[in-house]
């Protein structure tokens, strides 16, 4: 828990892997536009023709592809978490420092939180605050 | 962590729509960690694992591109594509597989020193990009 109010998510020695973050908010907001796009060509429209603007405009690439920016924070996990397994297990001299599932039940409890907030978030303040 | 591969339902139904990215990233983590054990003890065998891994997840996306008859374009394709195909693992495993390389070589690149003369030992991954 305390980790994730940290201001600094990384530790000292790794101080290069806060240019990440940035990486991160891009992919956000690549990610956003893109669902906006998609719920929007999802649903029901009026105006079709807008869709073949939108679809032979040459920017609109940005919005085909982001469904791929997900990768991006796989990639960040991969290198993240690896990076950090190894320092961990190379300090215990190669050996886990704990339970390979515990250290599965930590990360789980790790992402739970935020996991059950949005939940209770969409179930009910989304409806408050008009959608 | 199994909403996303079970049978049944389907990833419209759950909870939370997005959630298929968590059941992903819990799903990683077991080869993230048992694969960078492998990199600090065994390192071809690291290399290796990583490759069978890569090389069966794209056969099963190849099988399943085959079978559901999708084509290039997400655009022209019927619901499948976001709720079969998108949200598995082993459509999106390839993104932590290369990130999981790079991490691994990162720390070596970090911590490991060549005992002649203390300089940092060249990667393969970094000795390909050469």
């Amino acid at each position: 828990m305390k980790k994730l109010f940290a201001e600094r998510k990384y530790e000292k020695e790794e101080e290069e892997f806060e240019i990440l973050n940035l990486v991160k908010v891009y992919s956000i907001g690549v990610i956003v536009l893109g669902n906006t796009y998609y719920y929007i060509l999802s649903g029901p429209l009026q105006n079709l023709d807008i869709v073949y603007e939108w679809i032979s405009s040459p920017n609109f690439l940005l919005v085909i592809v982001a469904d791929l920016q997900v990768d991006v924070f796989y990639w960040i996990t991969g290198f993240v978490l690896s990076f950090a397994t190894l320092k961990k297990l190379n300090a215990n001299g190669g050996m886990f420092w704990a339970h390979p599932l515990k250290i599965l039940f930590q990360r789980y409890l790790r992402l739970l939180p935020l996991y059950v907030f949005m939940i209770f978030f969409l179930w009910f303040f989304m409806g408050l605050i008009g959608g | 962590m199994i909403n996303n591969i079970a049978p049944w339902g389907g990833v419209r139904d759950n909870c939370l729509e997005p959630s298929w990215y968590l059941a992903n990233d819990i799903w990683f983590m077991f080869p993230c960690l048992f694969l960078s054990a492998q990199y600090l003890n065994h390192r071809k065998l690291f290399y290796i694992m990583v490759g069978i891994l890569a090389f069966s997840a794209v056969t099963i996306q190849i099988i399943q591109i085959a079978t559901l008859n999708f084509s290039a374009s997400f655009l022209s394709q019927n619901d499948e594509y976001w709720t079969d195909y998108y949200t598995k693992p082993w459509t999106r495993i390839h993104g932590y597989l290369i990130g999981m390389l790079l991490g691994c070589n990162y720390f070596s690149f970090k911590y490991e020193r060549d005992e002649e003369n203390n300089e940092p030992i060249p990667s393969k991954i970094t000795t390909i990009f050469i």
